[in-house]
């Protein structure tokens, strides 16, 4: 390899020199469409703010469930399914079993539905007293959530 | 499920109407769907309609958002669905 042909490789290897682009303005560079993305990013925040002031547009329907739930005509009487939704006076046969549903659902074993079912409690009212505390947990959490969302 | 009820207590109309989504999909229908058809006037109807509302109704967050928080709160709560 003589002289030449090691210049001319290495040359080429060599990155090239940035072409001479126009003259650096000092007007800040502007993506495609930049109005149009601040216009709809600041509506959607508007629109996030306005959401999260105005009252839980959920509220009639969370209401609904509520009442169906707790008062509806069921195997277990109305002011239980409240005090198990509650968290009080609850009967003391179903007293263990609620707090896993409302605390720790995943904790939950086929013994203990069994061990309720020897109880001699029927799978109607397991079932009532489960969605009962079930509902109880998720509103108690709900409104954890709209408190801290609003800062009542 | 642990209860018998949930799936074997259906009314004939709602048995109907789960054969069909085991006939249409091919697979058992999820408990969750089966727990919401054993007396829905109870539960079933006015959860759905509250799962409805929050979940693909009108709102700031797109569905494919609202789903990742419900998961995230499922995978939190150690919930599969």
């Amino acid at each position: 390899m003589n002289t030449d042909t090691y210049t001319i490789l290495w040359e080429s290897a060599r990155p090239e020199p940035p072409a001479p682009g126009p003259e650096p303005s000092s007007r800040p560079v502007r993506r495609k469409g930049f109005f149009r993305r601040t216009w709809k990013a600041l509506v959607r925040g508007l629109s996030f703010q306005a959401e999260t002031r105005k009252a839980d547009p959920h509220a009639s329907r969370m209401a609904l469930l509520t009442e169906r739930v707790l008062t509806s005509p069921g195997v277990l009487e109305p002011h239980v399914r409240e005090g198990i939704a509650a968290g009080r006076a609850v009967p003391p046969a179903l007293a263990e079993y609620i707090e896993k549903v409302a605390l720790h659902a995943y904790k939950i074993t086929d013994e203990d539905v069994e061990a309720l079912k020897r109880a001699g409690l029927s799978e109607d009212e397991i079932f009532e007293a489960t969605v009962s505390a079930a509902l109880g947990a998720g509103l108690k959490r709900l409104r954890a959530g709209l408190d801290s969302l609003w800062g009542v | 499920m642990r209860l018998r009820c949930l799936t074997e207590g259906h009314t004939l109309r709602h048995k109907l109407e789960l054969f069909l989504m085991r006939l249409v999909v091919g697979l058992p229908p999820l408990d969750v769907v089966r727990t919401a058809l054993y007396r829905p006037r109870f539960f079933g109807k006015p959860f759905l309609a509250v799962v409805q509302s929050t979940m693909r109704g009108k709102s700031f967050w797109t569905v494919a958002e609202r789903e990742l928080i419900a998961s995230f709160v499922s995978s939190r709560n150690h919930c599969v669905f």
